[in-house]
């Protein structure tokens, strides 16, 4: 590693430790009380350190509370991934770019630095999650038929995270107001296809709504690029 | 490589109310350049031009042989900024700041930077953003200077700096440029100062460069003439008598003097024998006064902004 991506890596940590804190703890708590609330919701117990309080629970009522209290990691990445792709570029926005245009460095190799810089300062939320995975499954004993994935539900953690990181850390690359109008335009466009494209359908007969559907499920199904969201984040399955 | 800095036809626009229209300008190496203009004129936007930060409309820009912006990491890398207002990322200390900054510079010297450090007395662990105004001056001065650059592109650096910290820094600077003949590019509206430091001076008003030319020509090219008009003319003034003819100099500006029937001309590319052309209409130089730079400053504004209108 040279000595000015050093650098960028120690600015880029100091200016997004204390937004991780509050990821970080997220990280290792959630799993553990995902898991704790499934069993419970499944109407049982499998807590290894009081094996006299354990109860039966059939896997399938286990998966199913599972998979209903599971849709918070996706969220949780893509918090993760968003924090870290702000703070990447927070300082740069406050001198206005003029100090990072002011540096001897092609501009793409700083940006990648940066990008570079922020991908290794994931793997911290990265390890949280692990070790709240870890914890997490460790710590109940796992019905039969049944087996943890800490490792794959980590993996998929890093990928999302990674994913939103990146496309959040190209939106904040521009000025604040580019950042602003593109995120508005957005929301604004969710808007009026909501409310426009049944109208239309409704009125004029035209049927937009199916393609659209069809290219929100191709994003988030296999291979789209989205689909790591859409895959299992459960922490136990069969 | 005999300029430093070489500009052609530099167009720039901004929304309606601002552009810099067909700007050239050339700093010869070795030389103290003062770029000099009111609030307002462009000097900011010149620089951010000069250092790639902004899109040009059109034009070329040269930095130590280095097109800008296709070769622009290369002079960055001999090139020394100080902004208008600190650049540092504020929630840096002052020792991160610097190591920051080193990592990026190849020629930084880490001995001298010290010692400035020191010397500006600037408190490693304070963070950037709590800086007082003078210490943040010394900081970005410390910071271009300690990368050893060949060229120095100041923005004015000593604007709001008390007379101690701006002797400090300016102190800093030419003893840099003493050492080493570095070129200095220094743009401000405090024309003292840079009356005092500077061998070349360029004037922006409007986003139009209105001079160039080396500090002695231009003050010494230009004087206040006060002139007498003949007495067979009564109270005539003596620019009347002279409409006729092609002066061999530029009129900056004329004012009626009433209690001697006379006038004050300020007049650009003057010399002694110049006199003989009053002569031969009958009128009479009473005296010749040499101006300050911020006079022949605020004349060249002047009539740069009547020729305009």
């Amino acid at each position: 590693m040279t000595r000015a991506m050093t650098e960028v890596l120690r600015t880029q940590w100091l200016a997004s430790r204390w937004l991780l804190v509050p990821i970080v703890l997220l990280c290792i708590g959630l799993p553990q009380a995902v898991v704790r609330l499934a069993t419970r919701y499944a109407g049982g117990s499998l807590d290894r350190l009081n094996p006299g309080m354990t109860s039966e629970i059939g896997p399938p009522l286990l998966i199913g509370a599972l998979e209903g209290l599971s849709a918070i990691f996706p969220f949780l990445a893509a918090i993760t991934g968003a924090a870290i792709a702000l703070a990447a570029w927070n300082w740069d926005h406050r001198t206005n770019h003029v100090y990072a245009l002011a540096l001897p460095v092609p501009r793409s190799r700083y940006a990648l630095m940066k990008l570079w810089a922020g991908a290794l300062i994931l793997l911290v939320p990265t390890l949280a999650i692990w070790i709240g995975a870890w914890l997490a499954t460790a710590g109940v004993m796992i019905p039969d038929g049944l087996r943890a994935y800490p490792l794959a539900f980590t993996a998929r953690f890093l990928l999302a995270a990674l994913l939103i990181y990146a496309t959040m850390f190209a939106l904040a690359a521009g000025t604040i107001r580019t950042t602003l109008v593109i995120f508005i335009g957005s929301v604004l466009l969710l808007m009026v296809m909501g409310v426009g494209l049944p109208l239309l359908h409704d009125h004029l007969g035209v049927d937009l709504i199916t393609p659209l559907q069809t290219a929100w499920y191709t994003m988030l199904g296999w291979p789209g690029p989205f689909e790591v969201f859409g895959g299992s984040w459960l922490l136990i399955d069969v | 490589m005999s300029n430093a800095i070489e500009v052609r036809g530099l167009t720039y626009r901004a929304g309606r109310s601002f552009s810099l229209s067909d700007v050239s300008l050339t700093v010869p190496s070795g030389s103290i350049y003062g770029f000099l203009g009111p609030n307002g004129a462009g000097k900011t936007t010149t620089v951010r031009l000069l250092l790639g930060m902004m899109r040009r409309a059109t034009g070329e820009v040269r930095l130590l042989d280095h097109a800008i912006p296709d070769d622009l990491p290369a002079a960055l890398a001999v090139t020394g900024y100080v902004p208008e207002r600190p650049h540092v990322y504020p929630s840096l200390r002052v020792d991160e700041a610097l190591r920051f900054h080193a990592a990026f510079h190849t020629r930084w010297d880490a001995v001298w930077a010290a010692r400035m450090q020191r010397t500006f007395e600037l408190p490693g662990d304070r963070r950037v953003g709590r800086l007082s105004k003078g210490e943040a001056g010394k900081l970005m001065m410390l910071l271009a200077l300690a990368q050893r650059p060949e060229l120095l592109i100041l923005d004015e650096p000593t604007d709001g700096l008390d007379p101690m910290v701006r002797r400090d820094v300016l102190t800093a600077l030419l003893d840099y440029v003493g050492d080493t003949g570095a070129t200095v590019f220094i743009s401000s509206h405090l024309v003292h100062e840079l009356e005092r430091m500077c061998d070349w001076v360029g004037v922006l008003d409007h986003g139009r460069m209105i001079a160039e030319m080396p500090i002695d020509v231009l003050k010494g090219g230009v004087k206040r003439i006060r002139l007498t008009a003949p007495a067979m003319h009564g109270h005539a003034a003596p620019v009347e008598l002279l409409n006729g003819h092609q002066a061999p100099f530029e009129i900056l500006s004329r004012v009626n003097d009433p209690l001697t029937s006379g006038e004050s001309w300020v007049v650009r590319g003057w010399t002694d024998p110049m006199k003989s052309y009053f002569d031969t209409v009958g009128a009479t130089v009473r005296d010749v006064v040499d101006l300050d730079l911020e006079e022949v400053f605020v004349e060249l504004l002047r009539s740069g902004r009547e020729a305009k209108s």
